[in-house]
């Protein structure tokens, strides 16, 4: 161990920590003062130990916080499954939140399975409380309770069937009648269009056979044809008459 | 007259509750102190410390008097610590990085500060300096400096020789000498 050491090859690492921290024997402080003295690589190191102890002292905690773990504390249920939650890995709070979701569904009458096909899942909400069923006598009663739904489809279908074709018959009934009105005013229309269309004609035929009947005389002799005209309109009415 | 721990793990286990909470009382600062210089984060350091005495409250029937509880809860919150360690992402620094993410020269910046604003700021250059030492130096670091812990408790807590202790300590202080290197004119 000589001055001339750059680096700490003097195998003093121990009894140089100890005396560092004040815990070396009596034997070990001689042993680390006297080499201290000749070893200026030591003295170094010592001296930058005893820096790097004094800005470590800086760091001081000065407002720790009270942690409270009490054991004498009484928690609700609730603060204690917060607590399992909280300390328990995530694969077991998943697997819990599963078990919880199944236990719930099946107490409102969900029935949840995993199957080759998958992950099957059941509702039967509407279920009646009479008809709760242990084990083997599910499927019997599933049987009974399908026919007893087909029986009252079947109800169903026939009942509105028959509203069905009641009522069509009703509003045919209806369209008859209204048909059949409609047809009546129309032909008592029609009737008296013809009769009128009649007198029209009639009226046409006077009137072309009275001027057919004119010569010249008669229209510039308004008198005579006046007179004439009287006449055989007269003449007419009785023959129509 | 102030029970010993030994004697409140013993009333603890004839089922006198308070026992462990005197218990809890007498050493939660330490383990809280321990837990947030190991780990560097509160809310961590608190969760540490309340696993590390649930822990302990189970495992009460197993402690036996031959070593001293303070030694059984102090290895206990390790432990603890090293597994939450051991779940985050690597982050230790080397000097370098450290140096470059100080980003400035703390002798000239901390001259002119008063006296508590430099005491902070060495103490924050500590905080990561001790944060990028490998845990196993960290802790007998810790255990020495801010616990005032004999190098044998500190073997005994972490199980290894004294020799090894002393070693982790000498090479710890050597690697906090080159981070701290820089601040040394401040202080």
């Amino acid at each position: 161990m000589t001055d001339t050491l750059k680096t700490n090859n003097c195998d003093m690492r121990e009894a140089l920590v100890s005396y560092l921290y004040n815990e070396a024997s009596a034997e070990e402080t001689h042993t680390v003062e006297t080499h201290l003295r000749k070893c200026a690589v030591c003295r170094s190191e010592m001296e930058s130990f005893g820096h790097v102890r004094e800005m470590l002292q800086h760091w001081q905690l000065e407002d720790l916080p009270v942690v409270r773990v009490s054991a004498q504390q009484k928690r609700s249920a609730i603060e204690l499954l917060r607590e399992l939650f909280g300390v328990t890995p995530l694969w077991v709070k998943a697997f819990s939140a599963v078990a919880a979701a199944m236990l719930v569904l099946s107490a409102i009458g969900t029935e949840v399975s995993i199957s080759k096909n998958g992950f099957n899942m059941r509702t039967n909400l509407f279920r009646t409380r009479g008809a709760g069923a242990v084990g083997g006598s599910d499927s019997a009663e599933i049987a009974i309770n399908r026919a007893e739904v087909r029986n009252m489809v079947n109800k169903m279908v026939v009942d509105s069937e028959r509203q069905q074709e009641s009522l069509l018959n009703a509003q045919l009934v209806k369209l008859q009648s209204e048909l059949s009105g409609a047809h009546a005013s129309d032909l008592v229309k029609l009737t008296a269009r013809l009769q009128e269309q009649r007198d029209r004609l009639k009226a046409l035929e006077r009137d072309i056979d009275r001027r057919e009947g004119l010569d010249l005389t008669d229209i510039l002799f308004s008198d005579a044809g006046r007179i004439r005209k009287t006449s055989a309109s007269d003449s007419e009415t009785g023959t129509d008459q | 007259m102030e029970l010993t721990d030994t004697q409140l793990i013993e009333h603890t286990l004839q089922g006198e509750a308070d026992a462990f909470n005197l218990l809890v009382r007498r050493w939660e600062r330490q383990i809280y102190g321990l837990s947030f210089r190991m780990l560097g984060r509160d809310d961590e350091a608190k969760d540490a410390t309340q696993e590390t005495f649930l822990s302990a409250y189970k495992n009460l029937g197993k402690f036996r008097g031959e070593a001293k509880f303070s030694s059984w809860i102090y290895r206990i919150a390790l432990n603890t610590c090293n597994t939450k360690l051991r779940g985050r992402p690597r982050d230790t620094f080397s000097i370098e990085q450290q140096r470059e993410a100080n980003g400035f020269e703390p002798a000239a910046d901390t001259e002119d500060l008063g006296d508590d604003i430099q005491r902070q700021q060495i103490a924050r250059h500590v905080k990561r300096a001790l944060k990028g030492l490998p845990p196993e130096m960290r802790q007998v670091i810790i255990m020495k400096e801010y616990d005032g812990l004999k190098f044998a408790e500190i073997a005994e807590i972490l199980r290894i020789p004294i020799s090894t202790v002393k070693t982790r300590m000498y090479t710890g202080l050597n690697e906090m000498k080159k981070r701290l290197e820089h601040l040394r004119e401040a202080v």
